[in-house]
């Protein structure tokens, strides 16, 4: 995927290529080759259904899983002009919480219970940047405000377990953005919130990103979220990506018939109003993925070709399509 | 806190009561006369109806309870039919003693226990788990008499390194005190070591899949401060819990090795004031024990509640 000429700033902040990974003991890929750029100030929005290895590859690009458990068999990733291997991402420390930093699904959890939260945001500054304790609380009590906690004062001192979900998403992001990272991953930030939380959160990071030159991985099933912050979108299904580009592009011309199926399931957006569009089945586990085209035990478009791997192609300049009808010549109506 | 404190404080009463009832029956169950223990060689009948009514044997049982309890409330376990010494005297010399072996053994078990158990918990399934698991597993089931004899053979008769009885105070002269405590600690402490090692093993193995401790490392800092800030912070609670209870059951288990290693503590109170049927010291020993369970039970819950920022702010 290249959104190059949809952005000012040309050139990726933040790239991988060819990442896959296995789950120790498995004997196929939970995650197969995947590659996206993540540019400056833009959000990169990665869509699938549930199970389909969109956290396993937000950790694995942070370095957060354990090597004895998920090997990354191949991969580079390159951030802020420096190239580095995918299965050496856990020696990024430095790295981890400055310039790339991760807001994580299960807020209720994610708080260490036996310290201030206040604490624990002034954690990430200490451990990156030499200064005084007393400096990196005022940024932290900066930070809570900036969030929309209000009192950051009586919050700081504040146990996680006195907070509401909301509230701990909002300290999350503010530990995670402390350091002013270069790249943001957040993996499914609202799924454990109440909806009306849901869209504050949502609103909230919109806040926040703006006026920074911060790219922004944000992982999601909601596809409202897509149309509120996506610049690009890539959708993931089985480990894969299937398809890839502009969100104006895979809103207004989707491609490959996942994409098309899950743009289908959410009435305002598609434009097939009428009736609410499921895809049959659900995503196999890694162990029955289909050979050749992971989708194909699925879709509804499935033919013999499918029996093999459909290769990535470029069906317009940014956007890219893993389907061998691709491109399509119109517009395809689904009948359910 | 306080009233936390004095709540658990007078939930601990009836146990108390119920206890000392079942030392009290107990004892009484028990064959044997004290009369003709405490009388040798002597068998005449106005000699022993004397001391009965001294000791107020003859009075009803429940009678015989209310006394000694009453006068325990007030600080007078009665006085040892063997040495006539007051019980409290004897209870205030010796437990010094155990005291002494006991918090050198829980020592010595912690600093075993607790590295040991984080750091298989941190190489699971490595060989360091494997061998701090095995060498766990024999600190088990060696039995505490016979690591302790070996002891005394190899280090003070062979090795002639350290001494293997005579006790001192540890006011007297700290070092040599020390010296000689060190190894029944060693036994004491093994055994313990093994269980911390194997609780602090898994309440660090669940704490570290736990999110935060994700967290701990997605926000960039050193590994050994994910584990031991924000990991052993967490799991430590339990292991706090659990010392507490450990260092009761210190007390009750040093009795064997005392005998061994012949340490005039609690222990050896309880065998003697046992062998001879000094009644008042028997159950003026087990209920202080008692007493001291119950409070390391309470310090126990008292140090949950601390270590944990939800309980401290209902408490
Ligand atoms: N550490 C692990 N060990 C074994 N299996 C794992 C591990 N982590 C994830 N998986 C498996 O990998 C698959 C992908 O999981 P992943 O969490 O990445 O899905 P997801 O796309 O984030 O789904 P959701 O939308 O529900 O969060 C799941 O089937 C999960 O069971
Ligand atoms: S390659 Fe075949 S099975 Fe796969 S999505 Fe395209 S049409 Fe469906
Ligand atoms: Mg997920």
């Amino acid at each position: 995927m290249s959104a190059a000429t949809h952005c000012n700033k040309d050139i990726p902040i933040f790239s991988v290529s060819d990442l896959t990974m296995r789950i120790a003991g498995d004997a196929s890929d939970i995650v197969e080759r995947l590659s996206f750029d993540v540019f400056p100030g833009k959000t990169l929005c990665i869509v699938g259904e549930s199970g389909c290895g969109k956290s396993i590859t937000a950790l694995g690009l942070m370095g957060l899983l354990p090597p004895q458990e998920v090997a990354v068999r191949s991969g580079t990733i390159r951030f802020e002009g420096k190239e580095y291997l995918a299965a050496e991402a856990h020696q990024a420390r430095h790295l981890r919480g400055d310039r790339l930093a991760m807001i994580f699904q299960e807020p209720m959890t994610s708080l260490n219970p036996s310290y201030k939260i206040g604490v624990q945001i002034a954690e990430a500054v200490t451990c990156h940047h030499s200064g005084s304790y007393v400096d990196a609380k005022k940024q932290a009590l900066a930070m809570l405000a900036k969030v929309g906690i209000p009192g950051p004062e009586l919050r700081y001192d504040e146990y996680p377990h006195q907070l509401s979900g909301g509230m701990r998403q909002r300290v999350m992001i503010a530990m995670a953005l402390i350091n002013n990272p270069a790249v943001l991953i957040a993996d499914e930030p609202t799924t454990a919130l109440d909806v009306t939380i849901q869209a504050q959160i949502i609103e909230l990071i919109c806040e926040l990103q703006k006026n920074t030159q911060m790219g922004t991985i944000m992982i999601t099933h909601d596809l409202g979220v897509v149309a509120k912050l996506a610049t690009d979108v890539a959708v993931m299904y089985g480990g894969q990506i299937v398809e890839s580009g502009p969100v104006a592009s895979i809103f207004n011309a989707p491609q490959h018939p996942y994409t098309i199926g899950l743009l289908s399931s959410m009435p305002n957006l598609s434009g097939y109003k009428e009736r609410l569009f499921t895809i049959p089945g659900t995503v196999p586990n890694v162990q029955s993925m289909p050979k050749g085209c992971r989708f194909s035990s699925r879709c509804p478009f499935c033919s013999s070709v499918c029996k093999t791997q459909p290769e990535v192609r470029v069906v317009d300049d940014a956007h890219s399509v893993a389907c061998h009808f691709a491109p399509l010549d119109q517009t395809l109506e689904l009948s359910a | 806190m306080l009233n936390f404190v004095l709540r658990r404080l007078v939930i601990a009463i009836p146990t108390i009561i119920l206890i000392s009832i079942f030392v009290f029956t107990l004892q009484k169950l028990l064959p044997g006369d004290p009369v003709l223990a405490m009388a040798g060689e002597e068998r005449d009948p106005q000699v022993l109806e004397y001391l009965r009514e001294k000791y107020r044997l003859n009075d009803p049982i429940p009678i015989q309870y209310l006394n000694w309890i009453g006068n325990a409330l007030r600080g007078d376990l009665g006085i040892s039919l063997r040495t006539n010494q007051p019980v409290l005297d004897l209870i205030l010399e010796k437990l010094p003693v155990t005291f002494q072996l006991a918090v050198m053994a829980m020592i010595i078990a912690l600093l075993i226990g607790i590295p040991a158990g984080i750091l298989s918990a941190v190489k699971k399934g490595t060989f360091i788990d494997y061998c701090a698991n095995a060498i766990a597993l024999s600190g088990l089931s060696i039995p505490n008499f016979w690591l302790g004899i070996m002891l005394i053979l190899l280090i003070s008769v062979k090795w002639q390194l350290l001494p293997a009885s005579g006790f001192v105070s540890i006011f007297e002269d700290p070092l040599r005190s020390m010296s000689v405590m060190i190894m029944p600690a060693f036994v004491l402490g093994t055994a313990l070591a093994a269980t911390l090692m194997r609780h602090t093993r898994s309440a660090m193995l669940d704490v570290l899949k736990s999110d935060y401790v994700r967290t701990a490392r997605a926000k960039g800092l050193q590994e050994r401060t994910v584990i031991l800030k924000h990991a052993f912070r967490n799991a430590a609670t339990p292991i706090v819990t659990l010392t507490a209870l450990l260092f009761g059951e210190l007390i009750a288990g040093a009795v064997l090795t005392e005998q061994i290693f012949t340490i005039p503590g609690f222990g050896k109170l309880i065998v003697d004031a046992v062998f001879n049927r000094d009644y008042a010291v028997v159950q003026g020993v087990v209920l202080v024990t008692a007493v001291g369970f119950i409070l390391m039970n309470l310090i126990a819950d008292v140090a949950y509640v601390l270590l944990n920022p939800k309980l401290r702010n209902l408490a």
